[in-house]
Order: structure tokens, then sequence, then C-alpha cells
């Protein structure tokens, strides 16, 4: 029905309202939106779609009004177009009419702020499930404006696990004891476990070059906010090598010179941290790299991240690619994949959401 | 099927009588929630009444209103059960020092019994003698764990206490849900659910409030505090003035004997409707011209 979502059980609940209600025309249609409509955005859609199957007269009240009101001029034309399809329809009709068509967000005038926002929310959410690769200026500013607000709601979730982790848990017999000790013997007051993970400490591999550059700007703004969260937070930024960076308004800032047009070097870099200092190891450490690795036919250097591996808690390749592209081309997953804890597959927003999802695990 | 033998009519009266002014959507809806028997999930601004719908249904009713509170980290210990540990303990140590010598089965039958159990909202709705209005509020400030767990009780009306078996509802709750979008539900749950959007009313309908909730004002200035407070929402406001901060504000300016509106009282008393100080300095400015738009 006009590219709205029925499932079969609300076409079942419209059926049954439609029954509790009667013909009465608003209250058919009060009622049928009730059961139908789940988004306030989508009202307009429904009304629209309500007048083209029980066209009579009132769909001309309407049409007038609606023109008077300044209301968007497709109503009208597509009022037309449903005359020629003649009067009222069975009420039946509609949940077998139920597609999941593509439901594009309209900017309707009359649609209440409120109402404008829950658009809103389904354009950010299918901005998030587009490939990285895909997105063109436009919407990778658009994914920046959003990146701050979907960062907050990402730090609240995770602060909120970490929390929920530290929740009691089992019985902590030695201190109820010692505590019933007070009340003759009687374990009034239970003390519960509590559990407390050890705060990681995270050092983050971004690959900044533009093959990857929307991944990494959005990886690092959702990361930055968190920073407290973590014991500790490194970020080294690297195309051919390593550079120191830190997140500023969520915005990664090297600490020196790099070239973001030279090919990206997973193997020099790696080398590079394994030498250097730029981040501290330890039993402690989740290493994260998000690239594509993609090595432009250079040595890969696995055996470096192999040694890697032994000296941290766990590596997780966040790879900024299409699982159907992994390994095809000059990429070097294969090699670097049996060094990793997790793969996981970072080729849009929504994934790369649920990957750092993982850290409050 | 029909849970209750109710006619629209009835419910367009009922609301009357609980002195909830509304429109027929709202009236549409809520008659086919009790119905139908569904939950009626209430969207809509801060302010604009769903609370109030949930009360004011379970006085229509003459029933019970059963309130679940949602906040972030809500368990289902907070919203189920619980097991009164300090009352079992109890009974044990009283049990040793009268020296009753009871087997452990039906020692285990006796502190497993209803009689320990702390009932929450959700169970209590279920276990209610009589049909209870359950009101959910604000559900959008629960985790998305809880409202997994609650498309669970909302689904079936039966609660499983492992010590205790399966309770199902001796009558079905009615169901109210609220949110104020917070964040965006999940589909499963809003399938479950009829769907209603409140949003404030408009400046006749506010003022048909005022007539119910403060008959001592005049009818002059009840129109004009409506109007304003109308044109109010529609400056871009960090949060609009609430239906019950409109009443708030009409008997103040009752209690100052105030008549009629003009530039200097409003600014005087703005800070009654408005509670951010942003949006009170904001509107300041334009008190004039908002006046001036409600007396047309």
């Amino acid at each position: 029905m006009a590219g709205l979502p029925v499932s079969l059980a609300e076409g079942i609940d419209a059926l049954r309202a439609a029954g509790a209600v009667g013909v009465e025309r608003e209250r058919l249609r009060d009622g049928l939106a009730a059961a139908i409509v789940k988004d306030e955005a989508d009202r307009p859609t429904f009304d629209e779609a309500f007048d083209r199957f029980f066209a009579t007269g009132a769909v001309e009240r309407r049409k007038r009004r609606a023109a008077r009101s300044g209301d968007a001029a497709g109503i009208g034309r597509r009022g037309e177009a449903a005359r020629g399809e003649g009067p009222t329809r069975d009420a039946t009709d509609e949940p077998r009419r139920a597609s999941p068509a593509s439901r594009e967000p309209r900017r309707n005038p009359a649609v209440p702020e409120h109402a404008r926002s829950a658009a809103l929310r389904r354009r950010q959410r299918a901005l998030l499930a587009k490939p990285f690769r895909s997105l063109d200026p436009l919407e990778a500013e658009e994914l920046d404006a959003f990146a701050e607000i979907l960062a907050r709601r990402f730090r609240g979730r995770l602060r909120r696990r970490l929390r929920a982790a530290r929740r009691p848990g089992r019985l902590d017999f030695r201190r109820t004891l010692r505590r019933s000790v007070a009340r003759g013997g009687v374990p009034l007051d239970l003390e519960l476990r509590r559990r407390r993970p050890g705060r990681i400490d995270v050092v983050a591999l971004c690959d900044v070059s533009g093959s990857v550059r929307h991944a990494t700007s959005l990886f690092v703004a959702l990361l930055g906010p968190c920073r407290d969260l973590l014991r500790s937070l490194r970020i080294v930024a690297f195309v051919d090598h390593a550079i120191e960076a830190t997140i500023e308004g969520g915005k990664l800032v090297p600490h020196g010179p790099l070239d973001l047009h030279a090919f990206s070097d997973f193997g020099q870099v790696l080398e590079e941290i394994e030498r250097g200092d730029l981040a501290p190891f330890g039993r402690n450490t989740l290493l994260l790299v998000l690239g594509d690795a993609r090595n432009n036919r250079r040595a890969p250097r696995a055996d470096v991240l192999g040694r890697l591996r032994a000296r941290v808690r766990a590596v997780w390749w966040l790879l900024a690619e299409e699982r159907a592209r992994w390994e095809t081309g000059d990429s070097a997953i294969a090699a670097y994949r049996p060094h990793c804890d997790a793969l996981l597959e970072c080729a849009n927003g929504a994934g790369l959401l649920a990957a750092l999802e993982r850290l409050g695990r | 099927m029909p849970g209750v033998k109710i006619t629209e009519e009835e419910v367009h009266r009922g609301l009357r009588g609980a002195r909830y002014v509304t429109t027929s959507r709202v009236e549409t809806a809520v008659f086919l929630a009790l119905v139908l028997e569904k939950p009626l999930l209430v969207e809509g601004p801060a302010g604009a009444g769903k609370t109030e719908l949930a009360k004011v249904l379970a006085e229509m009713l003459g029933t019970e209103l059963i309130r679940l509170q949602c906040y972030e980290g809500l368990d289902e210990a907070r919203a189920l059960y619980e097991w009164n540990y300090q009352k079992q303990l109890l009974r044990l140590q009283a049990d040793k020092s009268l020296g009753a010598d009871a087997s452990w089965a039906s020692l285990s039958k006796d502190i497993f019994s209803p009689e320990y159990l702390l009932e929450r909202p959700l169970l209590r709705a279920i276990t209610a003698p009589r049909r209870a209005v359950l009101l959910i509020d604000e559900v959008d400030k629960s985790d998305e764990e809880f409202e997994a767990f609650l498309l669970e009780v909302l689904s079936d009306f039966q609660i499983s206490v492992p010590e205790l078996g399966t309770i199902s509802a001796r009558h079905r709750p009615v169901v109210v849900l609220t949110s104020n979008c917070t964040r965006e539900l999940s589909e499963a749950l809003k399938r479950r659910c009829l769907h209603l959007y409140i949003d404030f009313p408009g400046a006749e309908k506010e003022a048909e409030i005022l007539a119910l909730k403060v008959p001592e004002a005049d009818e002059a200035l009840r129109g004009q505090v409506a109007r304003f407070v109308h044109g109010l929402r529609r400056l871009d406001l960090k949060k609009a003035p609430s239906i019950a901060e409109t009443l708030d504000w009409c008997r103040a300016l009752l209690a100052l004997g105030v008549r009629g509106l003009d530039v200097a009282v409003v600014r005087q008393t703005l800070n009654l409707l408005l509670k951010h100080e942003e949006d009170v300095r904001k509107a300041e400015s334009k008190v004039a011209s908002v006046l001036a738009g409600s007396r047309r």
C-alpha cells in the first residue's frame, strides 16, 4: 500500500479494526490508521492511500483544502489519477496490497516537526546501511553531521553495557557471612559479588588513505567520546608509514606529516609499530586495525602481526570492505587473518557500529 | 473475541466524564484498544497528555491504574517480581526457634509461595483481581533488552516463575505504552500495538480544557491564554509549554488578579510557561507579536 510496510498481523488488526468501528468514513480512517500507521511521518501517505481507495466527493474537498493550505501538490495529482480507478473498494483489499516497496523520506510541510524527525531517522538508517565506498560527497557530509549524534548514543550504550557488566553477580559468601555476624548469624543482607572487568587499553591503527577515509572518520567520531570509558586510547594514523595521532573534536589529528595520496603499506607500518614506541602493548591491550588490507602488492609482513598478537590481549581487524571483496585483487587479508582474533566486516556505518559495540562485551 | 462490550459512544462519554478533552481520533484508538484487546502505543511531544490518557482511562473503566515507569537500566526484577528473601529467612528462623520440624518438601513449597513474592507492576497487572489499566510510561527510556522482554509479556500475558509455574492473566489488562521518541522503538513492538499520536491540542480545544479544569477563569481570559500558548508553541523553542503548564499559568494569572493579557503581565509570568532561560529570552522579544496574533 503506497510503500507503507504493513505486516500480516497488522493487516489482520486492520480488518478487526474495520469490523469494530464500522464504515463511517472518518472513523474508519482513524481506526485503520491506528492499526497500520506506526510512524506519524507515514500518516500523510496513509491518508493519501485511504482517499484513493475510498474515493468519494470528500476527496475533492480534501484536495481543495490541501491545495489551499499549501500542502504538497503531489496529493492532488495522485488523487486525480485515483479517480479513474473507480469508487469505493473493499477494506479487505488493503492488507493484500502490503509491499515492502522503497521508502523515500518525504519532506512534507504539513508533517509536524516531531514526525519529520522520524523521517530523518529513517534517512539516517539508510545512510548507515550504505557502503562507505558508494557514498557520494553529499552523503558523506550528511554522515559526518550525523556521526555526532550517533557517537553520543554509542557512548551511552557502551557505558551502560560496561556498567551492566559490573552489576551484582553471584553471591559473595565470605562477605555475606561476615555481615551476618551482626545479625546473630542470620544472613539478612546478601552480599553479591561485583564483577569488575578491567578497563582495556585500546590501540587503534587507522588507515587514513582515500579508499577508507569515510570509515576512518566515522570510526574516530565514534571512538573519540568514549575515551574515558577505556583505560587508555592510542590512535596511530597511517598510509605508508605510521604517525601517532589524537582525536580532537571528533576529528583525527596526526602529530606529523602524512602523505594522504601515498599507497597504503601495511607491512611497513606494522614493522614501524613493532620497532617503535608508538604504542604500549600489554596483556590488557586491544589492538584494532581499521583498513581495507589492500597492500598494493607489497609484502604483507603477516609475521610481524603474529608477533604483535603475542604481545596483546586481542587483535581485531575492522575490514572496511564487503565480505564479497575480501581476498580479491591486492587484498592481503588472507595473510593477516590467522593472526586476528576477530575479523569484522565494516563496509558500512552499521557494520562499523556493530563492530565497535563488541567493546562492551 | 471482543474483550469488553463497549461502544464508541460510551468511550466518548467516558472520556468526557473523566474530564479529558480530546479528538475523535483519540477516541477511536482508545475504543479499538479496548475492543481488540491490544496494547496502545501513544507517542507525541512531552506534555501533550499521554500519561493523562492512561489515568483517565482507568478512571473511566473504574479500575486500578498500575504504572511502570521506565528508565535506563530497568530490569526484570524491578518490573516483574522478586522473592522476598528477608521474609523467607525470618520464616526459616522462626520455624527453627519454634521447633517445628517440617519436611524439606513442604517447607520449600511454603517459602516459595505467593506470600513471599514481591509483585512488581507487570505481575501485579496480570494477577489483578479485575481488569486493570497498565501504564508503561516512557518505554523509549528503557534498554533494548528490556523492550524485548516486554514483547514476550505483552503477547501472551503470562509470566513463568520457576518455583511457582506459569501465571496467566485472569483478566487481560488494558495496556497503554507511552513514548517521547528519544529513541526508535523496535518494529516488533510497534507491530504488536495500536498506534496513536497525540499532538498539542489546537487553541479551541485547549480553551475547552481550561474551561473544564480552571472554571474560575472567565471565558475571555481562557480564550486569550489558549491562543497565546498556541502561538508560543509555534516559535522554535527548546521545550514547548505543556498543557499542564498552560493550566498552571492560567491559575497563576487568576491569583494575580489579571483580567486580560498584556505585554507587561505576560513578560512577568513567562517563566511559568517556559523553563529554559534560552526559551524565555527568545520568547520575551516576541511577546508583543504573539499576543497581537492571538487577539485576532
